[in-house]
C-alpha cells in the first residue's frame, strides 16, 4: 500500500474515531462540570471548573453498588450460557441437515420481530407464573431469548464457513467428534464468538424497557434501572446522569480490552491452511 | 402406561382447577377492615411511590413508615420507587399477576382514566380521618372526586408564578416587581428597550409550546377548556372569553420574547442562569433550580418571585394550572385500612411540610413555606384550576391539541381559526370510545 | 482472471460464489438411513428457551388482539370483548397507520443504507490502517456502542438544544430548532440511529472480513488485479452473508425504532414525528388498549415476516440453506 494512501486511510480513520466519541466525550466532559456550567450559550468544551461532586453523588448512593453487582452477574451470566446454546444451536443448523430445521432458523428469528412494547406484558406474566419476576435469573432468561436471534444466525454463518473436511482430517488423525469440533471449529469461529459476545454483553448490560416491568426490589435493581432514578416529574438531574452513564460505560470498555487480544489471535487464525 | 398418564393428567387438571378456584376468590377485604390499629395483625404493605420521592424527601417517606408502624407494628412496609414513563403500564401488568401494589402514587392528571375504570377503592367514608382534608387544594381534590366519590387522597401540589433576576431589573431601572398587568407590560417593555441589540435576549421567556403557560390566560376570563353534560364534552376553547384570555398571552410573547416561539419551556431556568432572560413564568422546582445544584448558587440574592397578574382583573393573579400528585388504593388491596393507615401517615401534616421544604406545595392550602421566594406560589394557592375529568383526557395532552393551538397563535396564525381547529379536535377525542 | 480461480475451494459453504450447499460433511450422507438425534439435542436448549418463554406471550398477543382489552378488563374486572376483526379493520382504516407505516420504510431505507455502507466502510478502513490506527478505532466504536441508547440520545438531543446545541455552536448556526421540520427531525434522529448501529456492523464484519483467506487475495494480486477488482469479485461475494444478516436485523430493528426519536422529542412527539415504534407504543401504553396494540404488533409482525422471508429466500438462492 502506498504511504500517500496509507496516510489518507489514517485520516479518515481519526475522523471516524472523533465523530464516535464525541458524544462520549461530550458526556464524560459534562459529569465533571458544576450544574450552572452545563447548559450555557458558549460551550465549554473542557470544564473551566471541574467537579467530582457529581461522581461522588453516584458513588454515595447505596443503590448503585447493588446495581453495578447485578448487570455484572446478570451480563455475565447471559453471556456465557448464550454463547453455549447458540453454539450448540449453529452448530446443528450449519453441520447437519434435520427435519425442522428452517422452521427452526425462522422462530428464531421470529423473536426479533415482535415489537418489545407489545410483549412485555405477557412476557412478565409468564415469568411471573414461573416464579422468576423480580428475581435475577428471570433476567437472564429474559435476556436469553433476545440475545439468541442475532447470536445464532452470526455463528451459523461463521461456522459454515470452516469446511467439514477439517474436521473430518482431525477425526482421521485420531480426534472424536467433540475433540474435532473443539480444536478445529472453535478456533476458527473466535472472531464470530467474540463480536456475539460483545453484543449480548451489551443487550444485557442497557436493557431497560423488560427489565423495568420484571424487576421491583432494590435489592434486584440493574444499572439502567438505576439511571432512570434521575429523571424526576421536575426535570433531569443531569450531573449525576452523566457521571453514572460515565461509570456504567466503564466496565463494557474493560470487557472489550480483555478480549481485544482474542480478536488479534482470531485473526492469524482465521486462514484456512491448504 | 396410558392409565397412569391419564390419571396423571385429570390429576393435573382437577389441581389446576382448584387452584384457580382458590385465586379467584382472594381479593375481598378482611373480617377486621375498618380497624385503624391493630398490634397483632402481621403481613406486608407494597407502597409505589415516584422516584420524585425518594430524592426529595427520603426522610418523609420513613417518617411516615413510622407512624404507621405505630399503629400495625408487625406490618412490614415495602416502598418501591417506580420512574414516571410507564409505571401506568407495570401497574396494569401487575394487575394481571395479581401483584398490584396497596398504595399507590398517580399524577393528578393520571387519576380520571383509572377511576372511571373501578381501579381505584371508595375513600369517600373515610375522608375526614385524613389531616386537613377540609382544605385541600382544589386542582388536587378535583382529580380525585367523580360523581360525588372520592377516589384517592391529594399528596402534594405545584403551580407556577413569575420568577426575575432583580440585578437585570436594577439594570433597567425597576426597582420593585410589577404588581398589575399594565406594569408587567411596561417592565417588560422597559427592559426589552435596554437589550434591544442583544437579538437573544427575551425580556419575558414565554415560548409557545406551553399549555401551562398559556391556558392559565383562558382560565383568567372565567373560561374553562371543556365542560361535560349528559356525558358528552364539549371544548370551549373558541368562546369569546378563551379567545380574548389568548391574545393576552399572546400579547406578552409579543412584547418581551425573542426567538424562536416553537419551543417548549424545558430548562427554563437556563434562561436566569445564563442571563438570557429577565423572568419566566414556571413551577417553584425551576425557581429552585436557578439557584440549585444546577444552577449558580450566587444568584440565590439575586432571584425573586411574584404572582403572575392578570390582565382581567387588576388586583389578582393569573390562576394557576394545579400539579401535583394523589394517592390511591387500588381496589385489590387486601386491607384496606391498612393503606389507608399508610396514607393518612404520608399526608399528615408534619409529613406534608416536608414536601413544601422540598419545594413544592402541601396538599392543604394552610401548610405553607416561610420562605419568601415561596410566597407567590403560596398565594397562588387561592385560585387554581384542572384540567378537565375525561377518561380520555390524556389522549388530548399526547395528541398535543393545546401544544399545536399555542405554536400556532404564537406563530401569528388568527386565534378564531385556532382555537376552532383546537376545540374540534378536543371534541373527537374526549368523545371517543375508550 | 477465469471463473475458476474465483471459485472458493470445496466446503466454503454459503461463501463460494458458485451456489454449494450447506456443509454436510459426506460420510454423513452415506450414512442417512440411520436417524441421528444429535441435532435435536444441540437445539433443546434453545428451543425450550424459545418456547418456554414466547410462547404464551405469543399465543396471548395473537388472541388479545381479537379483543377489547383495556383498563376496564384489566382493572374493573369485566370481561374481555371479543370484537373479530375489528382492531385490524381499524388499524387498516386509521390513516395515522399508513403514514407511520410509509414514514417508518423511508427512515428504515435512510437508517439501514446508512449504517450498512458506513459500517462496511469502516470495516474495510479497519482493514488498511495501521495496527495503532485500528485498535482506536475499534475502541472508540466500543465506547460508543457501550453507552446505553437512551442515554447517548439524550446527548444528541443536548447537542441540537436549541438555545444551548454545540452542534448549532459549531455549525455557526445558534439557535436552530431541528425538530420544527420533521424533515430535519428526522435527520437528527437517523443521524443517532446510525451512529448507534456502526458499531456492531463494522466490528462484525472486519470480523467476517478476516475470515477471507488471504491466499486468494495474494493470488489475485499476483495474477494483476486491481484493489477494485478484488474488493468486488472476492472480497464481498465472501462476506454477503454476514452483510445480508446485519442488512435484514437492522431492518427488523429500525422499522421498529422508538427509543431515539421519543428522547429526541422530549418524550413526546407531534403527530408527524409517529413511526410505527411510535404508534405501536402510544397505542399500547398511553391509551391503555392492549388489544388494538396487539392487533398492531402482530400487523407489524407480519410486515418484517415478509421481510425475513425474503432474506431466506435468498439465502436458498446463494445455496445457503436449502
Amino acid at each position: 500500500m502506498s504511504r500517500v494512501s496509507r496516510t489518507v486511510y489514517t485520516v479518515i480513520g481519526l475522523a471516524v474515531v472523533v465523530i464516535w466519541l464525541f458524544p462520549v466525550y461530550w458526556m464524560v466532559n459534562t459529569a465533571f462540570k458544576p450544574g450552572g456550567d452545563m447548559l450555557t450559550v458558549t460551550p465549554q468544551f473542557f470544564p473551566r471548573h471541574p467537579t467530582l461532586a457529581n461522581f461522588r453523588t453516584v458513588v454515595d448512593d447505596p443503590v448503585f453498588w447493588t446495581a453495578l453487582r447485578n448487570s455484572a452477574l446478570v451480563a455475565g451470566a447471559t453471556v456465557v450460557i448464550a454463547m453455549v446454546i447458540a453454539f450448540l444451536a449453529a452448530l446443528a443448523i450449519a453441520r447437519f441437515r434435520f427435519l425442522g430445521r428452517r422452521v427452526f432458523l425462522f422462530a428464531v428469528m421470529a423473536v426479533q420481530m415482535v415489537p418489545l412494547v407489545a410483549i412485555v406484558i405477557p412476557l412478565f406474566l409468564t415469568l411471573s407464573t414461573l416464579q422468576l419476576a423480580d428475581t435475577l435469573p428471570g433476567l437472564i432468561v429474559a435476556y436469553l431469548v433476545f440475545s439468541l436471534p442475532f447470536a445464532v444466525w452470526t455463528l451459523r454463518g461463521f461456522i459454515s464457513n470452516v469446511p467439514p473436511e477439517l474436521e473430518e482430517a482431525a477425526m482421521v488423525d485420531g480426534c472424536s467428534r467433540l475433540g474435532a469440533i473443539r480444536r478445529v471449529v472453535l478456533p476458527l469461529v473466535l472472531p464470530g464468538l467474540i463480536s456475539t459476545s460483545i453484543f449480548t454483553m451489551i443487550l444485557a448490560w442497557n436493557e431497560y424497557l423488560l427489565t423495568y416491568f420484571i424487576i421491583s426490589a432494590n435489592k434486584n435493581y440493574t444499572l439502567p434501572l438505576w439511571l432512570t432514578h434521575f429523571t424526576l416529574s421536575e426535570g433531569v438531574q443531569y450531573g449525576p446522569l452523566m457521571a453514572g452513564s460515565t461509570l456504567i460505560a466503564v466496565p463494557v470498555i474493560i470487557f472489550f480490552m480483555i478480549i481485544q487480544k482474542r480478536i488479534a489471535s482470531g485473526l492469524t487464525a482465521g486462514a484456512v491452511k491448504g | 402406561m396410558k392409565r397412569t398418564a391419564r390419571n396423571t393428567l385429570i390429576a393435573v387438571a382437577a389441581t389446576a382447577l382448584l387452584a384457580s378456584a382458590a385465586c379467584s376468590s382472594s381479593g375481598g377485604v378482611e373480617a377486621n377492615s375498618t380497624a385503624t390499629a391493630d398490634p397483632n395483625a402481621t403481613g406486608k404493605l407494597v407502597v409505589w411511590l415516584q422516584i420524585d420521592a425518594q430524592t426529595l424527601w427520603p426522610n418523609a417517606v420513613t417518617a411516615a413508615t413510622d407512624k404507621f408502624h405505630q399503629a400495625f407494628p408487625k406490618v412490614a412496609v415495602d416502598v418501591q420507587y417506580q420512574a414516571w414513563t410507564d409505571h401506568l403500564t407495570k401497574f396494569d401488568a401487575t394487575a394481571q399477576s395479581h401483584t398490584e401494589p396497596d398504595v399507590i402514587e398517580f399524577g393528578n392528571s393520571e387519576t380520571a382514566q383509572y377511576i372511571t375504570a373501578g381501579a381505584l377503592q371508595d375513600l369517600s367514608g373515610v375522608k375526614t380521618t385524613f389531616d386537613n382534608s377540609d382544605e385541600w387544594l382544589d386542582g388536587l381534590t378535583q382529580s380525585c372526586a367523580m360523581d360525588g366519590k372520592l377516589y384517592c387522597v391529594p399528596y402534594y401540589g405545584g403551580d407556577r408564578a413569575v420568577t426575575y433576576r432583580k440585578d437585570i431589573f436594577a439594570e433597567a431601572g425597576i426597582t420593585a416587581p410589577p404588581a398589575s398587568w399594565d406594569e408587567l407590560l411596561a417592565d417588560v417593555q422597559k427592559i426589552a428597550d435596554k437589550h434591544q441589540g442583544d437579538k437573544n435576549f427575551s425580556a419575558f421567556y414565554m415560548p409557545g409550546s406551553y399549555p401551562y403557560g398559556g391556558l392559565p390566560f383562558v382560565y383568567d376570563t372565567g373560561a374553562s377548556i371543556a365542560t361535560s353534560s349528559g356525558g358528552k364534552w364539549t371544548a370551549h376553547l373558541s368562546s369569546p372569553q378563551a379567545q380574548a384570555g389568548l391574545a393576552n398571552w399572546k400579547k406578552l410573547i409579543d412584547a418581551g420574547y425573542r426567538g424562536d416561539r416553537t419551543i417548549t419551556n424545558l430548562n427554563s431556568y437556563t434562561q436566569l442562569v445564563n442571563g438570557t432572560s429577565a423572568m419566566f413564568y414556571d413551577s417553584s422546582g425551576q425557581m429552585a433550580a436557578v439557584f440549585g445544584e444546577k444552577g449558580k448558587s450566587e444568584l440565590k440574592d439575586k432571584i425573586g418571585t411574584f404572582p403572575m397578574p392578570s390582565p382581567t382583573n387588576a388586583t389578582g393573579f393569573l390562576p394557576p394550572f394545579m400539579g401535583g400528585s394523589d394517592l390511591a388504593v387500588p381496589h385489590s388491596a387486601k386491607h384496606a385500612n391498612w393503606s389507608q393507615a399508610w396514607i393518612r401517615a404520608f399526608t399528615s401534616s408534619d409529613v406534608e411540610k416536608q414536601f413544601v421544604n422540598g419545594g413544592y406545595l402541601a396538599n392543604a392550602k394552610s401548610v405553607v413555606s416561610d420562605d419568601p421566594l415561596r410566597a407567590a406560589f403560596s398565594k397562588e394557592l387561592a385560585n387554581t384550576w384542572f384540567v378537565p375529568l375525561a377518561p380520555n383526557w390524556a389522549q388530548v395532552e399526547k395528541d398535543k391539541i393545546i401544544n399545536q393551538m399555542l405554536v400556532d397563535i404564537a406563530t401569528g396564525k388568527p386565534i378564531p381559526e385556532a382555537t376552532k381547529a383546537a376545540d374540534d379536535a378536543i371534541n373527537k377525542d374526549l368523545n371517543a370510545e375508550s | 482472471m477465469t471463473r475458476s480461480e474465483l471459485q472458493a475451494p470445496r466446503g466454503y459453504g454459503d461463501l463460494a460464489v458458485p451456489a454449494q450447499r450447506d456443509s454436510a460433511p459426506s460420510p454423513k450422507r452415506r450414512r442417512r438411513r440411520r436417524f441421528d438425534a444429535t441435532p435435536y439435542w444441540l437445539i433443546l436448549p434453545a428451543s425450550v428457551l424459545l418456547i418456554g418463554l414466547m410462547g404464551y406471550p405469543l399465543v396471548r398477543l395473537v388472541v388479545q388482539s381479537f379483543q377489547h382489552w383495556g383498563l376496564r378488563q384489566i382493572h374493573g374486572g369485566y370481561p374481555p370483548d371479543w370484537v373479530g376483526f375489528d382492531n385490524y379493520r381499524q388499524i387498516f382504516t386509521d390513516p395515522m397507520f399508513w403514514t407511520a407505516v410509509e414514514r417508518s420504510v423511508l427512515l428504515t431505507v435512510v437508517m439501514v443504507g446508512g449504517s450498512m455502507l458506513i459500517g462496511l466502510g469502516i470495516a474495510l478502513l479497519m482493514q488498511r490502517v495501521p495496527a495503532w490506527v485500528r485498535w482506536l478505532i475499534t475502541l472508540s466504536l466500543v465506547v460508543a456502542w457501550s453507552v446505553p441508547s437512551v442515554v447517548s440520545t439524550e446527548m444528541f438531543a443536548w447537542m441540537t438544544d436549541y438555545n444551548y446545541g454545540v452542534v448549532n455552536w459549531l455549525l455557526g448556526m445558534p439557535r436552530h430548532n431541528w425538530y420544527i421540520n420533521n424533515v430535519e427531525g428526522f435527520g437528527v434522529a437517523s443521524a443517532v440511529v446510525v451512529w448507534g448501529a456502526v458499531p456492531l456492523i463494522a466490528i462484525s464484519t472486519y470480523a467476517a472480513l478476516s475470515q477471507v483467506p488471504s491466499e486468494l487475495v495474494e493470488a489475485a494480486r499476483v495474477d494483476g488485479a486491481t484493489s477494485g477488482q478484488i474488493l468486488r469479485r472476492i472480497t464481498l461475494p465472501l462476506i454477503r452473508p454476514i452483510i445480508r444478516l446485519l442488512t435484514v436485523l437492522s431492518i427488523i430493528w429500525d422499522l421498529q425504532v422508538f427509543a431515539q426519536i421519543w428522547v429526541l422529542r422530549q418524550s413526546s412527539p407531534t403527530q408527524d414525528y409517529f413511526t410505527l415504534g411510535i404508534y405501536a407504543y402510544t397505542k399500547a401504553y398511553y391509551s391503555h388498549s392492549y388489544g388494538y396494540a396487539s392487533a398492531v404488533a402482530i400487523v407489524i409482525v407480519l410486515l418484517l415476516a415478509m421481510v425475513v422471508g425474503v432474506y431466506m429466500r435468498s439465502l436458498s438462492k446463494l445455496g445457503g440453506i436449502d
